[in-house]
Parts: structure tokens; C-alpha cells; sequence
């Protein structure tokens, strides 16, 4: 080899080496598609080949006064048909079929269908573009909360009680041809709680397995819940009930969080006199979690966030009144943020008794996304019913939002609700039934940038809180 | 050119290229070539050159070269010892005769989905990503012919497809996806031998398991830790007969007819489908009863396929945009074979007098001239 090779073969040597460097010192594992632990309950694309939905628990029984309502709203241009699959407890499957139109929703009775102490539900159809929400309804109140896009091998809750006054049922639905094994933790305000009754319980497939949460773990006030499977996936459910004799009463429904996340929104809060306001935080890691409470109030400056330490396995609980993050009396947003990059789980609790108007209880974890659109399945269309919606920008841009309904095929603007300015970190309460014909119709929120989207269906006159996020739409 | 093709073999593994590339032995073979060209020209020059040139680095890198000859022969030599060459002693066979049951066998013939690393992946796989490739089995354990990579056809892309609509979340139902190719089971393989053979293991990647536990059609079957095995309740046999629980014909027509084939399976379940023509003389011949209705074929789409019984040749369609159907109208015995194009058999022939004129030409090169001494 002569020397005028020599500066050929050194490139050549030194590029083979750099692309190996390049080689080893890649750390990305190879992954494929994006099915992962899902934050919350989403709309998938119109695109898609198929959704399914998971609503863990009710009744269908004239006899059980926790009667479950399936509500399907359809956003999409194309009407979408399917199955709903009701899975009555000691029986078989029922398959009925279900048909929604373009932009419009259904409602699904459970009742009208079976008669069954205890049921779970599976909505699938043909296309994206479609939330499903699931209502339990009671004498003297109703809940209503989303119903899960997917299934998942972990579930948190970060609040519960198991009180004198109170029951905690948590619904484990397993819709797969393979049983699963759970085990389930919970944070309690004694401490930390694994009841042997609850490690490595069997959830056959296809059934649903309920757990009376006060019939194991006793009298205590707050119970933070960890389920984990050892095989199989679930959807789970909590189901709170008051019976009024310590001053609560009225139910609380709420799916719960497939995964902890760094940043929960909850887009309205409030409390005065006989209403409280409480921020529950649970981490499940085995860290210890930073995290601060930051609050907006619609008015008035914006106070310094709150910091707190969240032990490891642990939760803590943030009251309103103690800490006054804001001024009573004053509407808020307030967003759960943790610092430290421990991820945690979070619940905003309002309790009411009198004298407040607001009376009952209700407990919602935050959001831990912001999305340009989002679709709220169930309408309320009675005078009776509250009906209000809360728009926030958690962002730092100013953001235009718009809330239309859809009726009759048509996605009709909600009228002065079009292009409504938001500034940053800015909220926005419409009470709907000033701008809407009280008609139990699917709403969507349209937003130029990402936004948090929570309604409030509470009784006017009756006790009862029913809070429930929105369903970002992909 | 051994240094153009170790690169361009490296870029098409990562996907670099943009276009697709032979196969990495394929572009292995001229730098293989390059390789032994240059350990001969060094061995010339060791012989010519360098008895004559002053002492240098060159002396010096000749004799690393020796030995580094003598040292690559060394593992050679260490497999050669007992004749295994590091393969396992112990294969799948074993693990899935399950599949050779009377239960399974009985129920259709099946095809089985592999997925995971070509590494350790028992048949011929398709890139599908980074790491993960997949490959079809006919009736269980794949044999020799499977580890051939078959030409691709439309069919085979379905697959990889399908695959992605479940890894994406765009459906739970890859079961029924899948069950009209005729997959009846989904193997996820991350060694190329059962576990207790302690053989090479390579990690699916992220998401796979995840996607497949998703899924509401595929259940979970536990035989070996070096396999994740999932059992299609959607399956549609090969030769079936095809029906839906709810015994609803206009459905299972519709779907038969259209050109997706995805958006018309992926709402219906096909698994009350029948299997018939039961035996099977070759790969493109099988016999036995069919019934009044749809008799259906997960082979791609080819006029070539032909159903004969008693009634007469019954009319293909296209089934699902990519597989064949054939509507009887009475049941009974029947035969369904491809018809092989004559232009085969010709190319076959031809390719044999091409050889022969070949060795004839090499022999006639050979014989010396006559009047030459």
C-alpha cells in the first residue's frame, strides 16, 4: 500500500469506527407502536378501527337502587354501530347491539336490558370519535363519571373512606378470556394496609369482582388504593356512598387512574361555610414525592404555591380552610404539580353539609392532560340538575374556546359560547342551563390550544355533588 | 469494498437508507469476497515482497495477521468438537406438540404467528421494526422449509398491518384481525430455544407484550417462559366453512365481499366457522366434504384455485380483498387444488436443458484437440 492510500484507508477506518460508537452509544430500547399506560380515558381517532369502552359497575335492577346508564356520544361525521356487552354478575354475557349516529349520543339502561344485582359493561364500535360515559343513579342523587378507554395492569385511587357513615365498594372488572391476580394496597390515615384477603385475588375472566372496602379495612377516613396485577388486566371502579348520618350523604362514582403523572388539573373548586375543599396526593412510588399545590382564584392576586412532602407509599391531605390557598368563597382552579419527577396521584374532594347549598360529597381526580378538544357525553336536561361547565388554560398562551352541542346530527354552537377568550392560567364557569334548552345532549369543548374541561352536574335544590371531568378528544 | 459493505449492511439495519436492501448475507457475500481477495494478495506479497523489502511495520503486521488467522479458527474448531456447533440440545417440538393434539389438529388447519428478534425467531421472518421481525407456521413447530423466506405476497403484509393497528391502540380485536389468515396462535419468542437450554435471549421490545394484553381475542397459554403463546379465539381454519355465532348470512356475505380486509372482520366473529376439505395430498391439493354455504380459502387471491364436487366447478370470488371463496349451494365430497401453469413446468425444463448445455460446454472445453501431442 502506497501512501497516497493511506489517507483513504484512515477516513474510512474512522468513519466505520464513529458509526459504531454511534451504534453502542444509542440507549433508546426499540419499541413498537405507542400501547402504553394511558394517562386517562381518551377518544381514540375517527380512524380508528375499532373503540372499546370499560364501565366497571352498577345495577340493573328495578330492586337495586344503583342503576347504571351508558351514555354514548358520537362526534364523528359517520355513524358508528357495534355491540354493548353487559356482564351481569352470576350470569352470562348479554350482547345487544347498538347504533350512533354522527354527531349524536344514546343512552343505555342497564335495566332495560337484564335484571342483574351487579353489572359491568363493554361498549365496542366500529370507528374512533366516541366517548362512553357511565351514570349510577340512586334515590335522591346520581354520579357520573367516564368510562375507561382501555384496560391496565395498575390502578390508583387516591382517596376513599370506610367511616362509620360511609361504604367504598371498588369494582374490578376483567373483560379479557384470561382471568387475572391482583393484589391491592391501600394508604390509609393509620398507615399502610395490604390485607391478605386482597393479595393474589382471582378476578375469573369475564366478571367483575366487588370489594366492600370497609368490610376488610375498617373505620378509617381515608383510604389511598393501589391495585396490581400479577396477570391479566382490569378496569376499576369506586362507588362511595353516605348514608347522612354524620351530615354526608349522596354518592360518588369515579374510574380510577391507570398511571401516577406529574401534573394533575382540576379546572373548579370552591369552598366556604359547610362546604370543604381537600386535595388528597398519594404516591405509590417508593420515593418521596415534592410536590406544590398551586390554586388561581377567579379573582385576586395569585397566591404562592403550597409545598409539601409526599413520604413514600403514602398520602397526604391539603385542606382549603387550613391552608387557604385562596380566599373562601372565591371560584378556583387548582392544579396537583410534582418537582421532584416522582409521579403521584391526585383527587380534589367536596364535601358539603349544611349550611351550605352544597351538600354531599364528591371526590375527582384531576387531569393529567390538556387538549384542544374535549367531548362530555352526558347532559343532565333537567332544572333540577346544576349543569355547569369549567374551561381552563393551563397554559401561557391566551386561548379561544367554544362549546357546541350535538343535536340531531348537527353540531350546534351553544349560543355567546363561541370563541370565548381565556387568558393563561385563566378559568372560565358557564352555567349552562342559562345558554342551553335543558335537553340531555352530548357537548364538545373546541379549543385553539390545550385546555381542561370539567362539568358539574349537581342538584340544585337536592344534596348531592356530581363532578366529573371531560374526554379529550385525539 | 468489505468496509462499503459492512456499512451499507449497518445503515440497512437501522433504516437508514431509505430504500430496502438485500439481505444483510446477501451484502455480505462481496465483502466476504473482498476479504479473501485481500488475505491472498497479502499472503502473495508476504511471499514476494517482503523477503526483500527492510524490516518494518509491515513484517510486524503480516504476523498479526497470521495470528489473528489462526486465532478466528479457534471457536470453529471449539464447535466443531461435538459436532452440536452450539446449537441447543433441546428445540420447540416438544414444547408445542400440543398443536399435533387431536383436539387441535382436528379443529383445522391453523397457521402459527411468530414474533421477536430474527435472532431467535425459528422460522423466516419479516422486518416488522427495530428488532422484531415476524414469521407464519403451518399447523405448529415450524419445520426446515419454514426457515426459507417465501417470496411476499399481499397476504403476508396483513400481518405486519394488523399488527400495527393493535400496537397503535386503533383496535382490540387483533384476534379477529388475524382469525381469517387463519392464525390461530401468536407466538411472542424471545429465545430460540425453550428456556431451560439457557440459549440466547433477546428482549421483545417495548410495547409488544403490552399490545398483545390488550387485546380482547387472544388468551394467554402457558407452556415455556422462553415463549409468550396466545391462543385466537377469533380463528378461522384455512379451509372453513364460514359462519358466525349468530348464524347471520348477509353479514358473513358482506363481509366476504368487501374489498377491506379489516373494516368487515373486525366487527364480526368468524370462529363458529366449520373446517372441511380435511385432507390434504400437498400444499396445493386437498380433499374432503364441504358444506352448503361459503367454503372459504386463506391463500391469496389467485383464479388458480379451483373447488370440484359432484355438482361441478364451483364459481371463486374474492374473499376479504385478498383471499378466495367459493358460494356451494350443496354439500358432499370435493376437491380443491391449484392449478399449476403450464409456463412452470416449461421455465422448470428450460432451466434443466440450460444445465445441461452448460456441463456440455465445460466437457467439450476439456477434451484436447486432435493432432495435438
Amino acid at each position: 500500500m502506497s501512501s497516497r492510500h493511506l489517507p483513504v484507508v484512515v477516513v474510512l477506518i474512522a468513519i466505520l469506527a464513529g458509526l459504531a460508537l454511534v451504534d453502542v452509544g444509542d440507549p433508546a430500547p426499540p419499541r413498537f407502536g405507542t400501547a402504553s399506560a394511558f394517562a386517562m380515558p381518551t377518544a381514540d381517532p375517527a380512524s380508528s378501527l375499532s373503540s372499546t369502552w370499560f364501565c366497571a359497575t352498577g345495577a340493573a335492577s328495578a330492586d337495586n337502587d344503583s342503576g347504571l346508564v351508558l351514555t354514548v356520544a358520537n362526534r364523528g361525521d359517520e355513524a358508528r354501530s357495534g355491540t354493548v356487552t353487559w356482564f351481569p354478575a352470576g350470569a352470562a354475557p348479554v350482547v345487544l347491539p347498538v347504533e350512533v349516529g354522527p354527531r349524536q349520543g344514546v343512552t343505555l339502561e342497564a335495566d332495560e336490558a337484564l335484571d342483574a344485582s351487579d353489572v359491568s359493561a363493554m361498549v365496542e364500535l366500529d370507528g374512533g370519535g366516541v366517548g362512553v360515559e357511565h351514570t349510577v343513579e340512586v334515590a335522591g342523587g346520581s354520579s357520573v363519571a367516564p368510562c375507561a378507554s382501555s384496560a391496565s395492569d395498575h390502578w390508583y385511587l387516591a382517596n376513599g373512606t370506610t367511616a362509620r357513615d360511609a361504604t367504598q365498594v371498588l369494582a374490578l372488572f376483567n373483560p379479557f378470556p384470561d382471568d387475572a391476580i391482583v393484589d391491592i394496597a391501600f394508604a390509609t390515615d393509620q398507615g399502610r394496609d395490604e390485607p391478605e384477603a386482597l393479595q393474589g385475588l382471582p378476578v375469573a375472566a369475564g366478571t367483575t369482582t366487588r370489594i366492600n372496602v370497609g368490610e376488610i379495612v375498617r373505620r378509617r377516613e381515608v383510604t389511598a388504593t393501589s391495585v396490581t396485577t400479577r396477570s391479566g388486566r382490569v378496569v376499576v371502579d369506586r362507588l362511595q356512598r353516605f348514608d347522612g348520618s354524620n351530615g354526608r350523604s349522596g354518592i360518588s362514582l369515579a374510574l380510577a387512574a391507570p398511571a401516577p403523572a406529574e401534573v394533575w388539573t382540576f379546572p373548579a373548586g370552591e369552598y366556604q361555610e359547610g362546604l370543604a375543599e381537600r386535595w388528597h396526593v398519594y404516591n405509590p412510588s417508593d420515593r418521596d414525592a415534592v410536590i406544590l399545590l398551586e390554586a388561581v382564584p377567579d379573582a385576586g392576586e395569585v397566591p404562592i404555591a403550597l409545598e409539601r412532602t409526599v413520604s413514600a407509599r403514602d398520602h397526604l391531605i391539603i385542606d382549603a380552610a387550613e391552608t387557604a390557598p385562596v380566599p373562601p368563597g372565591v371560584g378556583h382552579s387548582s392544579t396537583v404539580r410534582s418537582i421532584n419527577g416522582v409521579g403521584v396521584v391526585a383527587e380534589r374532594e367536596l364535601s358539603g353539609i349544611a349550611p351550605s347549598p352544597r351538600r354531599g360529597w364528591s371526590s375527582m381526580l384531576g387531569s393529567p392532560l390538556a387538549s384542544q378538544g374535549w367531548l362530555l357525553a352526558y347532559g343532565a336536561g333537567t332544572e333540577a340538575v346544576a349543569d355547569a361547565l369549567s374551561v381552563h388554560n393551563p397554559g401561557t398562551e391566551a386561548v379561544r374556546f367554544s362549546v357546541t352541542a350535538l343535536v340531531g346530527g348537527q353540531e350546534v354552537p351553544a349560543e355567546g359560547l363561541s370563541d370565548v377568550e381565556l387568558g393563561p392560567a385563566q378559568r372560565q364557569e358557564l352555567v349552562l342551563g342559562d345558554v342551553l334548552e335543558r335537553s340531555p345532549v352530548p357537548l364538545v369543548v373546541s379549543a385553539d390550544g390545550p385546555v381542561v374541561v370539567e362539568r358539574d352536574l349537581s342538584p340544585v335544590s337536592d344534596p348531592g355533588i356530581s363532578t366529573t371531568l371531560g374526554i379529550p378528544l385525539s | 469494498m468489505a468496509l462499503v459493505c459492512w456499512a451499507l449492511v449497518w445503515a440497512g439495519g437501522r433504516g437508514l437508507t431509505g430504500v430496502p436492501l438485500a439481505p444483510a448475507e446477501v451484502l455480505l457475500a462481496p465483502a466476504a469476497a473482498a476479504l479473501a481477495l485481500a488475505a491472498a494478495v497479502g499472503m502473495a506479497a508476504f511471499e514476494r515482497d517482503l523477503p526483500g523489502y527492510r524490516f518494518g511495520w509491515r513484517q510486524v503486521a503480516s504476523l498479526v495477521a497470521a495470528v489473528a488467522v489462526a486465532a478466528a479458527t479457534v471457536p470453529v474448531l471449539a464447535g466443531a468438537v461435538d459436532g452440536e456447533w452450539g446449537t441447543p440440545d433441546s428445540d420447540f417440538d416438544r414444547t408445542l406438540a400440543f398443536m399435533n393434539s387431536d383436539d387441535v389438529a382436528g379443529a383445522g388447519a391453523f397457521r402459527v404467528l411468530w414474533l421477536g428478534d430474527p435472532e431467535v425467531l425459528p422460522v423466516a421472518g419479516s422486518r416488522l421494526g427495530d428488532g422484531l421481525s415476524y414469521g407464519l407456521s403451518t399447523d405448529g413447530a415450524p419445520g426446515i422449509t419454514e426457515r426459507w423466506a417465501a417470496p411476499s405476497d399481499p397476504a403476508t403484509s396483513l400481518v405486519a398491518e394488523a399488527l400495527r393497528l393493535a400496537a397503535d391502540g386503533r383496535t382490540e380485536r387483533l384476534g379477529r384481525l388475524l382469525g381469517p389468515l387463519g392464525v390461530r396462535y401468536v407466538i411472542l419468542a424471545e429465545q430460540a430455544a425453550p428456556a431451560r437450554s439457557g440459549t440466547l435471549r433477546r428482549a421483545l421490545p417495548e410495547g409488544v407484550l403490552a399490545t398483545m394484553a390488550q387485546q380482547l381475542d387472544l388468551r394467554a397459554v402457558e407452556v415455556d417462559p422462553a415463549l409468550s403463546i396466545y391462543e385466537n379465539a377469533a380463528w378461522v381454519p384455512t379451509r372453513a366453512s364460514l359462519a358466525t355465532e349468530a348464524a347471520d348470512p348477509e353479514a358473513v356475505a358482506a363481509a366476504v365481499a368487501s374489498a377491506d380486509p379489516f373494516e368487515a372482520t373486525v366487527g364480526l366473529d368468524l370462529s363458529a366457522s366449520d373446517p372441511v376439505l380435511a385432507q390434504a395430498h400437498s400444499p396445493t391439493r386437498f380433499t374432503g366434504r364441504v358444506d352448503p354455504g361459503t367454503v372459504y380459502l386463506a391463500e391469496s387471491a389467485s383464479p388458480r384455485w379451483e373447488l370440484r364436487s359432484s355438482a361441478g366447478v364451483a364459481e371463486r370470488a374474492e374473499a376479504f380483498g385478498w383471499a378466495n371463496a367459493f358460494p356451494t349451494s350443496d354439500g358432499g365430497d370435493a376437491t380443491l387444488r391449484y392449478r399449476t401453469s403450464p409456463l412452470r413446468w416449461l421455465a422448470i425444463a428450460g432451466q434443466a436443458a440450460l444445465w445441461l448445455a452448460v456441463v456440455g460446454v465445460v466437457l467439450r472445453s476439456r477434451r484436447v484437440p486432435s493432432g495435438r501431442s
